[in-house]
């Protein structure tokens, strides 16, 4: 980091949090404080919603995972628009209506307290880990490539989380327009500089056919097959419940929707969310389909975790890793001959020769895969605690490696951007559901607006020292931005399969509610450990076994719970 | 027109809401609720109840023709708009996929 870079850096963040706090002050009572006073237009409701999704995770490891996998994954959002559609008509009108501040409220007076309670643990529990590893992905990749402490890196970024997040939502809100614009001109460089690196005879298409020929621009795949994790099917389906659930039953995102000023400004901003973030995340993946283009014709390191690569080298396996680094250069020689001589025959228009080519190179490509995992292997004997998957580091370590002075400063300040805005939703839901669906549900029914916003704030820093201390003890997830989305689809379908019965089937009551939660929560457990089903799939069992097993124990213990409480709700909005 | 009758009530709700009033005004009453979404009422009873603004409005006072209330959006246009986007999304990443394969 050169001095030009810090002040870049310093300079965004003391910016970002004096706005926020700025903007977070003379919040006295509860409305103005978790929902800004319902006053938000849809261009801020939209990038908040977008902010609080794309984390640094979004930002780190997915140009990571489409340089290791391909830019399949953009399939994991193929079902966003269609739940923001739905969302817009189902779920929006209904909590206007109600005026509710979570969505957990809102199954109270569907179906009772117990489904209340049960969803609301549910999203504390989960969001709470969720948040934690939000605070700590960046905090290692950064720290471990920058050689800063972690521990250090960890307690800053929740620090500067709180600092913000105490201000209330429509900080929050605020200062994510600002995070998210950030972020994404931060990615914009990147590209750029991503494509004016190649070599000066290599151009933008030419790049194009190396990354295809490579299966890096394997976007759509209409292949149906459960244990694959990305391809058109479990996208439309698998993801589509996904987002169902976590845009329309995770408070972190249901609380920026209920910022609106009206229906049609909450509507609004869902479904420009839908519009954008397929685009998005397209380009995101791109850049990293891009670096895995540069990579081709500069050598990368054989593993971008530079902090164990140093680790391997100190000790008795120095001399195998050492090895394992020739074959590796090897082969890159000979990979990067190999690209050249495809893109030749492809100006020559010889395309059987620029296919048989590619199959030599694909080959060399999948011969650098297994030094690679070798190399993996040999890190993990030599330090059992490493994270031996290196794909967060690559998008991290190019722009450490290659960007100018400067550049590396604002790249920095958009991952701790992302870092912030997702984290901050994620303390601002937190808080929220605790205040609104513990403290003030059940331990203090007659507080005021002045004591559940104290309480509110104190919660808010109770919750960012509790992602703090997640992060300290996160390691060994792999591919981040997988790990929370898999994590996030073990309990999602099930709160979703809740939602489902509260919107759709007005007999159902609030027992059958609960006991078709927890027989959706064990089918999911099941298909996790006992099948190798693609995570996407959890949401579908978790809603649709809930959803059946609830309508079963209500069709045979017709007096299950408080059956029929609020008859026609949601139902009578549909019609 | 009716969620912009509704926006209104939101924002008189806030405005109103004092301490600890939130609570009671029907987050547990479940029946006020039912009734006021078949309605299609906002569920602050602003409709029902006169605002300030309604009561201070004469005869005199009608609504100015110049003064457009913000048009409401055609939702099954912009509903339309968005899955269209995404087919056009899905068959050009389809495309995509296979010119550089």
């Amino acid at each position: 980091m050169r001095p030009i870079d810090w002040l870049v850096l310093i300079g965004t963040l003391v910016t970002i949090v004096s706005y926020g706090v700025w903007k977070g002050r003379h919040r006295k009572n509860l409305d103005g404080y978790l929902l800004a006073g319902r006053q938000l237009q849809w261009p801020t409701i939209a990038l908040s919603i977008m902010a609080t999704q794309a984390s640094a995770i979004t930002f780190l490891s997915t140009p990571g995972q489409a340089y290791a996998d391909g830019m399949r994954f953009v399939q994991f959002y193929l079902g966003l628009p269609i739940a923001m559609i739905l969302l817009a008509i189902v779920a929006v009108p209904i909590y206007h209506r109600l005026k509710v501040y979570t969505a957990y409220e809102y199954l109270e007076t569907r179906f009772g307290p117990k489904t209340r309670v049960v969803t609301a643990s549910l999203f504390l529990a989960q969001r709470g880990v969720s948040t934690g590893l939000t605070v700590y992905a960046p905090a290692v990749i950064v720290s471990l490539l920058l050689g800063w402490n972690i521990h250090v890196t960890n307690i800053g970024i929740g620090l500067l989380v709180i600092a913000i997040t105490v201000g209330g939502t429509k900080a929050v809100s605020r200062t994510h327009v600002h995070q998210l614009l950030i972020a994404l001109a931060g990615m914009a460089v990147a590209l750029t500089i991503a494509i004016h690196s190649l070599p000066t005879d290599v151009s933008l298409f030419d790049a194009l056919h190396v990354a295809g020929k490579m299966g890096r621009l394997n976007v759509i795949d209409f292949s149906f097959d459960l244990k694959t994790p990305y391809n058109f099917w479990s996208g439309i389906i698998g993801g589509t419940l996904l987002m169902l659930s976590y845009f329309g039953c995770d408070q972190s995102q249901v609380q920026r929707y209920l910022t609106g000023e009206t229906v049609q400004q909450s509507r609004l901003g869902l479904l420009i969310n839908g519009m954008i973030k397929v685009p998005m995340q397209f380009f995101i993946l791109f850049v990293g389909a891009m670096v895995f283009v540069f990579f081709q014709f500069t050598a990368p390191p054989l593993f971008f975790n530079s902090a164990a690569r140093n680790k391997v080298v100190k000790t008795r396996y120095a001399s195998q890793y050492a090895a394992l680094e020739q074959t590796h250069a090897a082969t890159f020689t000979e990979k990067r001959n190999g690209m050249r001589e495809m893109l030749a025959a492809m100006h020559t228009g010889d395309g059987a020769r620029a296919d048989a080519v590619a199959t030599r190179v694909r080959a060399l490509q999948t011969t650098d895969a297994n030094t690679h995992k070798a190399a993996a292997d040999l890190i993990a004997k030599a330090d059992p605690a490493a994270d031996t998957n290196d794909t967060n580091y690559v998008f991290l370590s190019f722009v450490i490696g290659f960007f100018p002075a400067g550049v590396v400063g604002l790249l920095l300040a958009a991952i701790f951007c992302a870092a912030m805005s997702a984290t901050a939703s994620g303390l601002n839901a937190l808080s929220s559901t605790s205040v609104v669906d513990v403290y003030r549900r059940f331990i203090s029914c007659d507080a005021n607006d002045r004591d559940c916003v104290r309480m509110s704030k104190m919660l808010t820093v109770f919750w960012g020292l509790v992602s703090i201390g997640v992060g300290e003890f996160a390691s060994h997830v792999g591919s981040l931005i997988e790990a929370v989305n898999r994590f996030g689809s073990f309990f999602y379908g099930t709160i979703l399969g809740v939602f489902v019965l509260a919107f759709f089937f007005s007999k159902v009551g609030d027992l059958a509610a609960v006991s078709g939660a927890v027989v959706g929560q064990i089918a999911v457990g099941l298909c996790a450990i006992f099948t190798n089903t693609a995570y996407l799939w959890w949401n579908v069992v978790g809603c649709v076994v809930g959803v059946v097993a609830a309508l079963v124990i209500q069709t045979f213990m017709p007096d299950a719970g408080v059956a029929d409480r609020v008859s026609g709700v949601g139902a009578s909005n549909l019609g | 027109m009716s969620e912009q009758g509704s926006g209104v009530g939101s924002r008189e709700s806030s405005r109103e809401s004092g301490a600890g009033g939130r609570g009671s005004e029907h987050g547990n009453d479940p029946t006020t609720a039912a009734i006021l979404l078949a309605s299609d009422k906002p569920a602050n009873g602003a409709v029902s109840a006169p605002t300030p603004d309604s009561r201070l409005a004469t005869p005199a006072e009608t609504p100015d023709p110049r003064q457009t209330t913000p048009a409401e959006p055609n939702w099954f246009l912009l509903y339309g708009t968005v899955l269209t986007e995404l087919v056009v999304l899905i068959i050009a990443f389809y495309a995509f996929t296979k010119a550089f394969a």
